[in-house]
């Protein structure tokens, strides 16, 4: 698997190499080098672009200050001296104005939230009065920062109350202040450690999206061959039957926000099937998985053909079993597959699971929030494919839509997710934030289109992206990506007849396309190898434009309006 | 397990949680003699303070006493005491027995 490496410039009003020690030191993907801001320059540091800092060109920032290091009112309520509200969120929207000013430096900047210490009891009864007590004060400054910076998808804001409740109550020594001006435990800097290379995984696209799942001792207490669904321990009045009901509403949630959940069992899948059909505690039915192996066979074996039948990688699954020979197997031979160590206790896999940080994403779609229908809709396709026999009547019995829309204002979240998570058909592998992708679309000669695709069995969303960029009078193609969900149905060549027909109507003379490889998208070189394009030397290919390049027959292709082309745009020339 | 042994395990314990924050050139052996002060010293000043610190909070947890090191640091009679990591260690049990 490949362990990119970032650089992040680490800024705050405290001494904060112990974060850099642990950010450029922990072995987890992805390998940061961190740089440390001269300590106590917060303002300098954020509004002087030319500082050597800056200089290494990093991907992101951590900007991690105290309250009282930043706000003066909350000195102030700290003192118990009277001061409004307003007064201390007008600081806090002065304070936002500075963090503003390195946007443009880098391209993901982290502001874990203010905290106070644990040993801080406040006003006790009285700090949660509004103008007056700590707690209320540092909520209300907290949630301002988030909403002046939510707009903005470079921000990120993390949760330090939870790094320092994790920690406990050792979570900020004043030993540790006084000797070395250093705010927070080793514990609380390892949980930023931990939540920072998760969101920079998110960003890189690398979050898991797939979760396969054992069945006997892990959705359920006992063996269903053996014991008969009737008598499996799951709900009821017993502790651990209310563990794994518990355990299987947190994978609901999971699914809900857009997770898949598979099934990969020992068993006898008619038996298994029934018990999760009939047995009345279950929380997840059939429907709530995507696929599954039920059978005898080695478990790597299945989760490696149930993650090809899916059309993902390896690297976006997650493997639970309670079992650790199965955990040992399925590492050793699927090392991109991640397979934590569930408790042996399974009145702790609920709490295990929600501490995972694995799943985590930049955002959620409406496309995430319909994934697990849309993947149950595609077994449907499948099975009709499997009747229909030949691929072309396959393709024309699913009635299939495509829309072209540009890139804007409501498609862009969308769109900036499926560039940043694609790997198999992506041609350029480019990854940029919602602003980077706006910004690039809007610069004269560049073009970003999006593609919509339908069927009868249901809408797969937003699947596809193809930017173009204009030297001349040759058009470049510099993302050409579609989503593994609908890859296989012509929805490529679609997308070529589009970017074809466009560079007809504005006069020019070829379109080329330059093939960068990754480890992951040789699915898509394959394409263009077999596309009609002539492939020239290092990974380079051109299209002629003194033809037209077919939309495929089974596809009805319509255009929102301002998009490029025209509608079910055919000709009798060749490919 | 013995005073002195528990100790041991305590500040070993302190030297891994420090460990994690340096390169492989800069890690640390778990020895005792390791030095820690002194032109060999192994850590760099704030690195060594965190290692106290955790010393402290390390033995606390294993041991359930408080022993206060970190305030000690500066005191220039007990240069000795942090040299290395066995008279660190010596130190410590010294005291926790003079205390029983």
């Amino acid at each position: 698997m490949n362990n990119p490496k970032f650089a992040g410039v680490i800024i705050s009003d405290f001494n904060i190499s112990n974060l850099g020690g642990y950010l450029s030191n922990d072995p987890e993907s992805p390998l940061i080098e961190a740089v440390l801001a001269p300590y106590g320059q917060v303002v300098p540091t954020l509004t002087q672009g030319d500082l050597a800092c800056w200089r290494n060109d990093p991907d992101f920032a951590v900007i991690w200050t105290r309250p009282e290091g930043v706000i003066d009112s909350f000195q102030k309520i700290l003192r118990y001296e009277k001061v409004s509200i307003d007064k201390v969120l007008d600081e806090v929207d002065e304070y936002c104005a500075l963090l503003k000013q390195v946007k443009d430096r880098v391209k993901s900047i982290f502001i874990p939230t203010w905290v106070t210490p644990a040993y801080h009891r406040g006003l006790g009864m009285l700090d949660m009065k509004t103008g007056e007590g700590v707690a209320n004060t540092l909520l209300r400054m907290n949630l301002r920062l988030a909403e002046n910076l939510e707009a903005d998808s470079s921000y990120c804001l993390l949760d330090a109350n939870r790094w320092t409740s994790l920690t406990g109550k050792n979570s900020a020594n004043p030993k540790l202040w006084y000797m070395g001006k250093i705010a927070f435990a080793n514990g609380v800097f390892q949980e930023a450690t931990r939540d920072i290379k998760s969101a920079l995984r998110a960003i890189n696209g690398n979050a898991r999206k797939l979760l396969l799942l054992d069945l006997d001792d892990t959705l359920w207490g006992g063996i269903v061959g053996d014991a008969g669904w009737k008598n499996l321990k799951l709900g009821g009045h017993d502790p651990i039957g209310e563990a794994f009901v518990d355990f299987q509403s947190e994978l609901k949630s999971l699914s809900n926000r857009g997770i898949l959940l598979g099934i990969v069992s020992k068993n006898e899948e008619v038996i298994a099937l029934e018990a999760i059909d009939k047995h009345p505690e279950m929380v997840l039915r059939k429907n709530n998985f995507v696929g599954w192996r039920i059978n005898w066979n080695d478990k790597a074996q299945n989760i490696a053909e149930l993650v090809a039948d899916l059309n993902l990688g390896l690297q976006s699954v997650v493997f639970l079993d309670d079992n650790p020979v199965e955990r040992a197997r399925v590492r050793e031979a699927l090392p991109e597959v991640l397979v934590p160590e569930i408790p042996k206790d399974k009145m702790l896999y609920r709490h295990f699971l929600v501490g995972l940080s694995c799943f985590d994403t930049t955002s959620v779609s409406k496309e995430d929030l319909a994934r697990t229908k849309m993947y149950i809709e595609e077994r449907t396709r499948k099975d009709l494919h499997q009747q229909a026999g030949s691929l072309d009547k396959w393709l024309k019995s699913l009635e299939m839509r495509v829309r072209v829309a540009e890139l804007n204002e409501i498609n862009l979240q969308r769109t900036s997710q499926l560039l940043n998570k694609t790997n198999q058909m992506n041609l350029s592998t480019r990854r940029m934030t919602e602003s980077e992708l706006k910004a690039w679309a809007a610069q004269e000669n560049h073009r970003l289109l999006t593609f919509r695709v339908s069927d009868k069995f249901g809408d797969s969303g937003l699947t596809g992206i193809l930017s173009l960029q204009v030297e001349g009078k040759t058009g470049k193609i510099v993302d050409f990506i579609l989503s593994c969900r609908v890859i296989g149905r012509k929805i490529e060549e679609t997308m070529i007849h589009v970017a074809v027909a466009h560079a007809h109507s504005i006069g020019l003379d070829n379109l080329c396309a330059k093939y960068l490889p990754t480890q992951k998208n040789k699915p898509c070189m394959r394409f263009f190898e077999n596309s009609g394009f002539e492939k020239k030397s290092n990974d380079n290919f051109i299209f002629q434009l003194d033809r037209s390049y077919l939309c495929p027959e089974h596809v009805e292709l319509t255009y929102d309006d301002n998009s490029p082309g025209e509608s079910n745009d055919q000709s009798d020339d060749e490919n | 397990m013995s005073v002195n042994e528990k100790v041991v395990d305590a500040v070993f314990e302190a030297v891994d949680e420090v460990n994690q924050q340096l390169s492989e050139e800069e890690k640390i052996e778990k020895s005792l003699d390791t030095p820690l002060t002194g032109e060999k010293a192994s850590l760099e000043s704030l690195n060594f303070v965190t290692f106290i610190v955790a010393a402290e909070e390390k033995i606390e947890q294993r041991l359930g006493v408080v022993i206060s090191l970190a305030a000690e640091m500066e005191a220039s009679e007990m240069e000795a005491t942090f040299q290395t990591i066995g008279t660190l260690v010596d130190y410590v049990s010294e005291a926790l027995k003079s205390n029983e």
